[in-house]
């Protein structure tokens, strides 16, 4: 028998020292220092100075590597590419396991199913208009393992437009799409409770004017719903309040652009549909900030931010390339180390989570619905058809959902499956 | 950064980079890649020092920054590079047999580790090489207690079983509770 602690050991010092020039790392970290300082008080300037002056120096701007993140093509992508043409079939049994899937059978046309989020706790949110007349419906948590749904009482939706913006343990928050002075409100559910609330918010505080709105709702680390107002600007003041106090309503001095809340840490941008290379993340609860260059580029629009742990997932539109569009999800570390760039025409980014980013081409040969695997660094192609009107996929851990279409005039089937 | 405590930096830099090699080269499987993330991961303790310097935990800190630019950049790299265990080879008219099969157990364990995913191969180090318990190691990696356990768990089976299928000994670890063989 052989221990391995001891053939660990072994291994790892089998070779002397490296010789590392400690010279270097100085000068090295000096650099970097100076351009944080630099960053911080010309903001993405100085970025795209840096990537304009080509990939020789990219050593030299506190990335500390060599040519191992060439770029792709150009300038303008830092970091790996993988392309849905790069994708193995995923098998069904090896891959992953299907865990439920539902339908909506009826022919109504009007009527709809959907999958929204799942909770921390594994529960898929059901959004189900079939049985109400169009502009209203109920919400359920479905249990993937059982495929029983829980319906929640009094889940009525303000015009069958608003959006789900988030899930917690304790709470659903989703906001109307549309709306003005008068309809500035939180649509919240309180699961530990068990009842549904509107919270409506002194919108007189907010300072609205008529063409403004409470747009996105992250929820933070202290039970309130952070949240931009504005009114189709690319930058957003964010607010926040308390959902068990609406009076406790606060101005949080930063303008947004996209934003996204993991735990603790607020991660945005200042601007969204616009090239965007800065990303900042506040700590919450200490107040802590900071930024760093994503190394986006100049060319491409950030249309969606999201984050799990130590990802950060960049949405992008980079033009037309190939006789396509230039669709771009960038994973990035929190300290804005590129990880990979999916890239094609039709992408949309789905779900990131714990694990994996599932994300949908939604036309030509490569329409389907594909899963990363950010352990294993796979690549697989989940179908090969999709829903139309970019579906929604969700995902908590390593269970992920898509959809494909119906046949017959019934609904999309929606599916649950658990990957390895 | 005054050139006092640049002294201090290069002090701390050259006392502690063989070790964060060592561990490096344990989670990338490349020598000269370990120095790589290890030039980087003391860069960043540099950036850090002013604040290091009052809040303590140096050392924490600089293991920390190795194993994440380590997995950083072993994400990065193709699933198909997966490098070969370095030559270690005695050809020599006095070859020893026990030389030979202890370093071929070193062979045998290196390329098992470098078929594990980057996390269960990350997980395998700060438990049995760095000899962390299972929170700072969860600490370390921003997961739960329980992924650290269940990651360590299946490593070690897929560990196990690689060395075995090499006709080697059975694989064994000295720590208890994480289903080890």
């Amino acid at each position: 028998m052989r221990e391995l602690e001891g053939l660990l050991r072994e291994a790892a010092e089998s070779r002397p020292a490296s010789g590392l020039d400690i010279g270097d790392v100085l000068q090295s970290g000096r650099r970097r220092v100076r351009r944080r300082r630099t960053m911080a008080v010309a903001g993405a300037v100085v970025a795209v100075a840096v990537i304009a002056a080509g990939p020789t120096l990219l050593s030299g701007v506190g990335v500390g590597l060599s040519d191992r993140f060439a770029p792709a093509e150009k300038e303008e992508i830092v970091g790996p590419v993988v392309r849905p043409v790069d994708a193995s079939p995923a098998v069904v049994g090896e891959d992953y396991d299907v865990l439920t899937s539902l339908t909506d059978s009826s022919p109504d046309p009007r009527s709809q199913r959907l999958f929204e989020s799942v909770t921390p706790d594994g529960l898929v949110v059901v959004r189900d208009y079939a049985a109400r007349p169009l502009g209203e419906g109920q919400t359920g948590l479905l249990d993937p393992r059982t495929g029983e749904i829980s319906w929640l009482p009094g889940t009525q939706r303000l015009g069958g437009q608003d959006m789900l913006h988030d899930v917690s343990d304790r709470w659903l928050v989703w906001q109307p799409v549309i709306g003005g002075p008068d309809t500035a409100l939180l649509g919240v559910y309180d699961r530990r409770a068990g009842e549904p609330r509107n919270i409506t918010i002194d919108d007189k505080r907010l300072d609205l004017d008529p063409m403004a709105y409470p747009r996105g709702g992250a929820l933070g680390p202290d039970d309130r719903v952070y949240f931009g107002v504005g009114g189709g600007t690319s930058s957003a003041p964010m607010w926040s309040v308390a959902l068990d106090d609406p009076r406790d309503l606060r101005n949080e001095k930063v303008d947004v652009g996209e934003f996204v809340i993991d735990g603790d840490l607020l991660t945005y941008t200042e601007h969204t549909n616009r090239p965007v290379s800065t990303i900042h993340v506040r700590n919450l609860r200490s107040g802590e900030t900071s930024s760093f260059d994503a190394l986006s580029g100049e060319t491409c629009s950030l249309t969606g931010l999201d984050r799990e742990g130590d990802v950060i997932a960049m949405r992008q539109y980079c033009g037309r390339a190939d006789g396509g569009h230039d669709e771009r999800v960038r994973l990035i570390s929190g300290s804005g180390d590129p990880i990979l760039t999916v890239r094609g025409s039709g992408v949309v980014a789905g779900a990131l989570t714990d694990g994996h980013l599932s994300f949908t081409v939604g036309h030509g040969a490569a329409a389907g619905t594909y899963v990363y695997d950010l352990e294993s660094e796979e690549l697989l192609r989940v179908t090969h058809r999709v829903v139309s009107g970019d579906p929604v996929l969700v995902g908590e851990g390593d269970v992920l959902t898509w959809a494909t279409p119906g046949y017959g005039g019934r609904g999309p089937r929606l599916w649950v499956g658990e990957f390895h | 950064m005054g050139r006092r405590n640049d002294e201090e930096f290069v002090a701390f830099a050259a006392a502690s980079q063989a070790r964060m090699r060592r561990t490096a080269y344990l989670i990338c499987g490349d020598w000269p890649l370990a120095s790589d993330i290890v030039q980087e991961a003391l860069i960043r303790v540099y950036v850090a020092w002013p604040r290091l310097e009052k809040a303590g935990g140096l050392g924490a800190y600089a293991r920390r920054t190795v194993v994440s630019v380590a997995i950083d950049m072993g994400r990065k790299r193709s699933s198909s590079e997966i490098p070969a265990p370095d030559d270690d080879t005695v050809a020599s008219d006095g070859w020893d047999a026990d030389v030979a099969a202890s370093v071929s157990d070193r062979q045998a364990v290196l390329a098992a580790l470098a078929q594990l995913p980057t996390r269960q191969r990350a997980c395998v180090v700060l438990r049995y090489y760095e000899d962390l318990a299972v929170s700072e190691v969860a600490a370390y990696l921003g997961v739960s207690e329980g992924t650290v356990k269940s990651q360590t768990s299946r490593a070690l089976d897929s560990l196990q079983s690689i060395f075995r299928s090499q006709a080697h000994d059975d694989l064994v670890v000295s720590r208890k509770g994480d289903g080890a063989a």
